[in-house]
């Protein structure tokens, strides 16, 4: 398809993610009333790991880059099993609070093993605030269910050059990996919406990529802290819009859509340029 | 006195002042010594080249008797910190997850298991390699060079060795588009009797 590597796994996984929502909607979703295509949105960040790192991690998990992986599995089973639970959303606002406190844990844990400080303490309640707000506010958002997906794929999108500048192409693969996949599931919600945004795509798709974060902003210490919180601020975009009473002004719902996404894109946006500020990018090598 | 300098005194002494011992080296442990040893690795960047690099910190022992060389054992601790490729940045990303993933990881290690002895001075040397929490058996062939006391009165032997291992068998696959799978090694190794 292309000799390049990193566009071929970008188009492989929104390929992959138009695909399959796209069947899963049509011959599952229509015809039994349910939400299996939003599944597709933690299997896209499953396959955006495979071609990000070229392996299946070793289980049990060695190392937070593997531990990604097997979070993101967990989440995706344990979301098709919330689905099915009465009390779905307080189960999954508890899990929103408690999970990613525990991911942050398990992914700081050679580090906190070796010897508890501040700087430690303080970026685990980073890594814990960041994800609980990411979930927590995407959850939110599922009564419109485009809105939700057009964010996760914005905080991908941005979250990508935060993680190049902090010197972490696997991760920058990753996200924009999920990101393409996102998009190609986005396109079936344009401008009619149609796959919901349901437990999986949250607990599969969404905390991996907090795993994902909490790899940088833990072990690694590369990410820009100031970029990373400009960029949560995608998670008010729509807010925003709320507020400014824009969609009531616009004529319909692919321009609220396009207006939507472009307002989401702002931080995002500023997210990317202040982490250039304050971590310019290495020179190649 | 820095590294290179050392060596040329050292080897000039030898030569000149002939204090080279030709005392048969007995079983015995060896300290390596970090400030006559190395471990280089080359790895393919692009085709175009090999990047060369090495570690900085590292230390081990091993036990040798030149007249039954094929009881012969090392271990070897190298500090996944210490990369260094001599580029400050490039040297970051190699510590972070995408290849050493030194804070978790902060340790590659290399325990021998068994050695063969190829020729008169010649041998392969097969051992276990643990890097990134993974375990493989990796042979390094190895030419031993000399055992003799160095002009200062210490036992000293020497050896050379090269070999090769897949990186992406260790579960470092970042980029293996791009930079090679296939690891060089080459080690030069000093030990002082114990």
């Amino acid at each position: 398809m292309t000799g390049n590597p990193v566009l071929f796994d970008i188009l492989a996984v929104l390929a992959a993610g138009f695909t399959l929502a796209g069947v899963l909607y049509w011959t599952v979703d229509r015809r039994v009333g349910s939400h299996y295509a939003a599944i597709t949105g933690g299997l896209v960040f499953l396959l955006a790991f495979y071609l990000a790192y070229d392996r299946l991690p070793s289980f049990p998990p060695r190392g937070s880059t593997n531990k990604v992986f097997y979070l993101s599995l967990a989440g995706l089973i344990a979301g098709l099993v919330v689905e099915r639970l009465p009390h779905r959303d307080r189960v999954v606002k508890a899990a929103a609070v408690l999970v990613p406190l525990a991911v942050a844990v398990w992914i700081a844990w050679p580090r906190l093993a070796r010897g508890i400080d501040a700087q430690l303490l303080t970026l685990l309640a980073i890594g814990w605030m960041a994800g609980t707000l990411l979930l927590w506010r995407l959850w939110d958002m599922r009564a419109s269910p485009e809105v939700p997906w057009i964010v996760l794929l914005v905080f991908a999108l941005g979250l990508a050059p935060l993680t190049q500048l902090g010197a972490s192409v696997g991760t920058m693969m990753l996200a924009l990996a999920f990101a393409a996949g996102l998009g190609g599931i986005a396109l079936w919600n344009f401008p009619t919406p149609r796959i919901a945004f349901t437990a999986p795509p949250l607990l599969g798709g969404a905390l991996g990529l907090i795993g994902a974060t909490d790899t940088l902003l833990l072990i690694s210490q590369k990410i820009n802290l100031v970029g990373l919180g400009v960029l949560l601020l995608v998670v008010f975009a729509n807010r925003f819009l709320t507020i400014a009473k824009v969609q009531a002004r616009l004529p319909g719902p692919a321009s609220t859509q396009v207006v939507l996404t472009a307002v989401v894109a702002i931080p995002a946006a500023i997210a990317v340029a202040t982490a250039f500020v304050f971590s310019p990018p290495a020179t190649p090598y | 006195m820095n590294k290179t300098t050392s060596t040329i005194v050292a080897l000039a002494l030898s030569a000149g002042i002939g204090l080279t011992s030709a005392m048969p080296a007995n079983a015995a442990t060896f300290e390596i010594d970090p400030t006559h040893s190395n471990i280089v690795f080359l790895v393919d960047h692009l085709g175009y080249s090999r990047m060369v690099g090495q570690f900085q910190d590292w230390g081990g022992s091993f036990d040798f008797d030149e007249t039954k060389p094929e009881t012969s054992s090392i271990q070897l601790i190298i500090k996944t910190e210490s990369v260094d490729t001599d580029h400050a940045k490039r040297d970051d990303h190699l510590r972070s997850p995408d290849f050493f993933n030194a804070v978790e990881f902060p340790e590659l290690t290399f325990k021998s298991t068994a050695v063969k002895v190829t020729g008169k001075n010649t041998g392969e040397l097969t051992g276990d390699v643990t890097l990134l929490g993974v375990t493989k058996p990796v042979t390094l062939d190895v030419t031993f060079n000399k055992a003799a006391n160095n002009p200062w009165g210490q036992f000293v032997a020497g050896f050379s060795a090269t070999g090769s291992l897949k990186r992406s068998e260790f579960g470092m696959t970042t980029m293996l588009g791009g930079l090679g799978d296939k690891i060089d090694l080459i080690i030069e190794v000093e030990g002082e009797r114990q």
